[in-house]
């Protein structure tokens, strides 16, 4: 006997998976918590002011924010269920998640490599651990996406994909509500 | 399954028009996001403001932005719809405060709480006892 999915089971599903995005929202608490205590400890080494670059920044915030956006212009394609525009959008997404990491991945590692790793202070820590958690799962979120895309073009939009959409949805709005949060902790209040 | 109805039956979208929500949650969360760069790059240059001022007028609209978000992208709200998300968001968020705000007050007012070092206990003791 397969199991069948309710409209009823669906939706218990899509609560536990915010259940889930709240203890990550937790998860996240701690290491904004862990950062806030430690950013003034800079050991000698350089403080948010020398490091950081505002336009990368602000570049950044732009990319994950449109990105945001065009997970619900996927949402309104299903809803629509135009299937080759919810492709396009989560493709789309993609692009601009990988963009997001890259540019990540480059701020990283040209600190590593002028020699501010996160060995070097309290503050670096603090910053490598809630700047890269938060990369992490955005790293995550890419590969759901791939294999979100995979589901959707092999078996259209049924309402097992439909569920998926909604719960990557989801994740992904969320992490851009926590990069809103370390857009302004980190990087605002560290360049002012 | 009706595909037209389903993010409105499963509880994940409201009733009423949902491309108007993300556009005006795109819009005004674009417009937080460039007016807080602008304070945090340039605030002294351009509007003269002192850094507190510029500070507390970041947090707000990172505020604003967050609320925004909640409600036009993730259509977080008190109605019966999103009715048990709002309800576990608002007991996180509690959890949130008190992890978030417990350790930066109790982390920075550490030196008050921790006993002298051996010189300056005794110099303490000293002025207690009168000696």
């Amino acid at each position: 006997m397969t199991h069948v999915r309710t409209i009823e089971s669906d939706t218990k599903t899509v609560f536990g998976f915010w259940t889930y995005l709240m203890t990550d929202l937790v998860l996240f608490a701690s290491l904004f918590a862990m950062y806030a205590v430690l950013h003034a400890n800079t050991a000698g080494g350089p403080s948010g002011r020398d490091i950081f670059s505002g336009p990368v920044v602000l570049a950044e915030t732009l990319i994950l924010l449109t990105s945001s956006f065009v997970v619900g212009l996927a949402m309104l394609a299903a809803r629509a269920h135009k299937k080759m525009l919810v492709i396009s959008a989560v493709v789309l997404t993609m692009i601009l998640g990988i963009g997001f990491l890259a540019t990540e991945l480059a701020e990283f590692s040209s600190l590593v490599a002028a020699g501010h790793s996160w060995a070097q202070s309290g503050f670096l820590s603090g910053y490598f651990a809630l700047v890269g958690t938060h990369g992490l799962h955005i790293f995550i979120g890419l590969i759901w996406a791939l294999m979100l895309l995979e589901h959707i073009a092999h078996n259209g939009l049924t309402q097992s994909n439909m569920r998926k959409l909604v719960l990557f949805s989801l994740f992904w709005h969320f992490l851009d509500i926590i990069w809103i949060c370390i857009f302004t902790l980190v990087y605002l209040l560290g360049i002012i | 399954m009706n595909v037209h109805t389903y993010f409105e039956d499963i509880g994940i979208w409201p009733k009423d028009n949902v491309l108007i929500s993300y556009v005006m949650g795109f819009i005004l969360s674009l417009v937080c996001t460039v007016l807080a760069y602008m304070l945090a790059t340039s605030s002294v240059l351009l509007f003269s403001f002192s850094v507190p001022i510029a500070v507390s007028l970041i947090v707000i609209l990172a505020v604003i932005q967050l609320v925004v978000q909640l409600s036009f992208f993730l259509h977080l709200s008190a109605r019966t719809t999103s009715r048990d998300r709002y309800l576990i968001f608002c007991a996180t968020m509690f959890i949130v405060a008190v992890l978030f705000i417990g350790s930066v007050w109790i982390m920075n007012t550490l030196n008050t709480r921790m006993m002298p070092d051996t010189t300056n206990m005794n110099a303490y003791m000293k002025s207690q006892s009168g000696l």
